[in-house]
Order: C-alpha cells, then structure tokens, then sequence
C-alpha cells in the first residue's frame, strides 16, 4: 500500500509533447518510455510549422491539451527547432514550460544559441541505445519526480 | 868763372836736383801708395774670390743636392707615374667592369620587369589558388560539420534499432544471428567515433583559438592530466626537459602533446612499461619539440602514411578500441601546420620512436625555464 501525501502526479498521466521530424526516434522514445511505468502521455508533432499550430490550437479552442514539458529536436523542416524554441520563450504563458532540447548536434554554437534562446537544458542523444534509454529514463525521473513544475494554466 | 857763380851754380844743381829728388820721392811715394792699394785691392780681390769660391762650392752643394733630390723626385715620379698609368688601367678595367656591370644591371632590370610581370601574374594566379583553397577549405569543414552531424542521425537509427532487436529477440535469435547483429552494432559504432574524429579535425581549423602565450609545460601537464588514466594502467614513466613559453593556441598545444605522448603509451611494448621523455632544442627561429618512447616503433616506409586522417597500421585485433580511428597523429600534423611548424619522425622497428615538432618563435617568447 502506497501512501501518497498531498497533490502528486501519480494518478494522471503528465503530458509531454514531442517535437521530432525522424519517425525512428519518435517510435525508440515510445519504446523506452513504454519500458517504464507508462505515467506519461505523449503528444508528437513532427516539424515547426505543426509544433506551432499546435500551440496556436491550445490558445484559441483548447483542444489540445497543454503540455507540461517539451522534448524538441533541433533540426527539423520547415521551421526548426531553434524559431519553435524561440516562439515557445517569447508567448507569455508558453515560456513557462520547461523544454528539453534534444539534438545530434555537438557543435558549440548549437548548444549555446539553445541557452540563449531560453531552454531549459540541452541533451545529445547518445548513439548507443543502452545510453539513449538511460537518458530518457533519467528525464523521466528528474522532470517528473524531482522538478517542481509550474502549475498548469489554461489559456 | 868765379867760385861764388861756381858755387852758385853748384848749390842751384843740387837744390834742382834735390827738388828733383823730393818729387821722385814723391812721385815714388804716391807710386808706392798706389802699390799698396793695388795690393790691398789685390787682397780683397782675393779675399772676394774666396768667398765667391766658398759660396760656389756651397751652391755646388746645394746643387748637387738638388741634383740628388731631383733624381730622388724622378723616381718618386716615375713611381708615381706608373702607379697612375696603373690607376689608369685599373680605372680603364673597372670602367669596363662598370659598362659591363651596367649592362649587366640593364639586362637584369629587364629581365626583372619580365620577371615582375610573371610575379604579378603567378600572384593572381596564387590568390586565386589561395582562394579556391580557402574556399575548398571552407567546404571541406562545412562538410566535416555536415557529416558529423548530419550522418549522426541516420547512425543512431541503425545502431540503436539493432540493439533494439538484439535486446528484445535475443532469445529468439541463434548464434549466427547474434553475430551479425554483433558486426552490425560494431560498425555503427566504429563509425560514429570516425565521425566524431572527423568533426575535431575540421575544428582545429575553424575553431581553433587566437594566438597568445602559452607556457608549454603547463600544456604538457594539462595532456597527462588527461592522460593520467592510461598513464596509470600502463604504469608509464614521463619525463621532460624544462619548456618555454611560446606564442600559440594553448588548447591545441595541450592536445599536441596528448596525442603524442598518448600515442607513446599505447604502442608500448607488450608487457613492459612506456619510458617517454619530452625535451626541447631551442634553434633560431623555432623551437624544435621531441616526444621519444622506447616503444613498438614503425618501419621508415609508414613514416608519411601515419599523419593522414584515418590511416591506421595496426589492426583492430591488436590494440583493440584503444587502437584508434587513426585521427590523432593528422589532428597533430595539423594543429603544428597551424602553427607555422613541421612534424616528422624518427624511428626504429623493435627500438621505439621520436616524434619531432617545430614551433616557430615569435619576438618575446621566453627562454627555456631553467
């Protein structure tokens, strides 16, 4: 029997959305994810331009639901993952939410431009899959038990 | 006649005569007196002849003297002469030496403007090399950036969906199977280190740093500091001269010596520990590097074939993941071309190997530290 003490995440699922253009990525993400405690819903959108419709769908109808963290891929088409980052941390109630900023790139700059535009940190996906789920396993645990989030807000 | 007339006449002879006599005496008196002044005149005559024999012999002397003087001139003269008509042929001949000389510098001017001309067009020509060079260069880490970066991806969908299936269906699979997926999994991984290899060498061009002073003793402990791991499990013995200080990029010094003294501890004899010593020689315009170990060491005819990216001489069987992409040694030729510098080695199969490297010197660099 499990005492739980006041307001905890473990009767609902956290929705997190993900941006990811690479389906293979998108399906190992699920793939470790539904290895764990599936405690988590994720929505994916699979470029810029839809992460944006996305956002813009939840301040207008509240058909989405809003998300409680963001896992975003840095290159993707049409719009990329530096201009949806950039988006997210300009909207007034979209920059609360903590984004993970997941990428390939080891290049410098990329990480830095990241910081400046406001993620919240910035993980290379590590190549090695033991590692990969490792590092999906250990946000889990960090964002989801550890951190504080922001309380949710509608629009 | 009487004696008085007698008498008379007597006494007037002898007062005539005697008037006679007196002139006479007169007459012989003013003769005698003449004499005298001839002889006196005589006597100066003589006396100025004398002094005119004397002063002839003087002037004879004198000329004489003049005379051997004037011989002396002569010669000096004709010495003087022949000297000048040497001069003259001297001149004559360095005159000609100087037409010639002048042609000479005319046909060289000429041949110099030639010259220039084909200097102004090699110039143009090299820029346009040193351009088309730059911008190849350009390409080639956009490209290193690209492929680290962008061959990731597709990368990591092969390794990881492979593990994927080794994981999940391992139970399923039989020996065969799993050994391809072995193989699989190895050659995405090999070539994801290629990759990240790749991308450091294309940095130490685009990313490398201003040039500052760089105490090189510093560097070489910041290298075993990173190396302190291998250091330990190969029990290595390092030792070095005392390093200057020179003008250059300290991260890429620092990871000069990494390599090179990285190197020396893995091709290490078997079953021995690395003996490796850095010492440096100070030449005129460069400080000239060594890293020695008592190692493997290489045949002459690799000496070229190791310093290109991915060239490796060992098999993977040998030295295993420590083995290495074959990146390191072209990352150092590198990062010492960067520099202005040179690499090259000496080495012996069986006796082990000295790698050389040349810094150039900038004004102000400091002595070795005694």
């Amino acid at each position: 029997m499990t005492l739980t003490f006041g307001h905890t995440r473990e009767h609902r699922a956290i929705n997190i959305l993900l941006c990811e253009d690479n389906p293979g990525d998108v399906r190992l993400i699920r793939e470790v994810f539904n290895e764990t405690a599936a405690r988590l819903e994720l929505s994916v959108v699979m470029d810029g331009e839809e992460a944006l419709d996305y956002f813009r769908c939840l301040d207008g109808h509240g058909k989405t639901e809003m998300p409680e963290l963001i896992i975003l891929d840095l290159n993707m088409p049409k719009k990329d993952g530096r201009e949806v980052l950039r988006e997210i941390k300009k909207n007034r109630k979209l920059k609360r939410i903590p984004v993970i900023v997941l990428t390939a790139s080891e290049a410098e700059w990329d990480i830095d431009t990241c910081y400046e535009l406001g993620a919240n940190c910035v993980l290379t996906k590590p190549i090695n899959l033991d590692q990969f789920a490792d590092m999906l396993n250990t946000i889990e645990k960090f964002w989801l038990d550890m951190v504080k989030l922001p309380k949710m807000e509608s629009f | 006649m009487s004696l008085e007339a007698e008498l008379q006449e007597k006494v007037n002879f002898l007062e005539q005569t005697h008037f006679a006599n007196m002139n006479i005496i007169d007459d012989l008196n003013a003769e005698r007196q003449k004499l005298e002044n001839y002889q006196r005149a005589a006597i100066n005559i003589l006396e100025d002849l004398n002094s005119e024999r004397r002063k002839m012999e003087y002037s004879q002397r004198a000329t004489f003297n003049i005379l051997q003087d004037y011989n002396l001139e002569k010669a000096r003269l004709n010495d003087i002469q022949t000297a000048a008509i040497n001069i003259l042929e001297d001149f004559n001949l360095g005159k000609n030496r100087m037409e010639d000389a002048q042609r000479a510098t005319i046909n060289i001017l000429e041949d110099f403007n030639l010259e220039k001309e084909r200097a102004e067009l090699a110039n143009i020509e090299l820029q346009e090399r040193t351009d088309e060079l730059k911008q190849s260069n350009a390409e080639l880490e956009q490209f290193a950036y690209v492929s680290s970066h962008d061959l990731q991806e597709p990368l990591r969908m092969v390794a990881s969906y492979v593990q994927l299936l080794e994981n999940r269906y391992r139970d399923q699979l039989d020996d065969d199977a799993r050994d391809f997926i072995h193989f699989a999994s190895d050659g995405a991984n090999r070539m994801q280190i290629m990759i990240k290899d790749l991308l450091q060498y294309s940095r130490v061009g685009s990313r490398g740093k201003p040039f500052e002073s760089v105490d090189t003793e510093a560097a070489l402990l910041q290298a075993l500091s990173n190396l302190r791991l291998s250091i330990n499990e190969k029990i290595a013995s390092i030792s070095n001269d005392p390093l200057p200080t020179i003008t250059g990029d300290r991260s890429q010094i620092s990871q000069l010596f990494q390599n090179l003294v990285g190197n020396a501890i893995k091709f290490g004899k078997q079953g021995e520990s690395p003996f490796i010593h850095i010492s440096v020689r100070k030449q005129k315009l460069a400080w000239q590097f060594s890293v020695e170990d008592k190692g493997i060491g290489l045949a002459r005819e690799y000496f070229e074939r190791i310093f290109v990216i991915f060239q490796r001489l060992h098999g993977y069987d040998k030295f295993g993941a420590a083995g290495g992409t074959g990146i390191g040694l072209a990352i150092c030729k590198r990062i010492v071309e960067r520099h202005g510098g040179r690499i090259w080695l000496e080495s012996e199969p069986g006796k082990g190997s000295t790698f050389y490297f040349t810094i150039p010197r900038a004004e102000g660099d400091g002595g070795s530290r005694q």
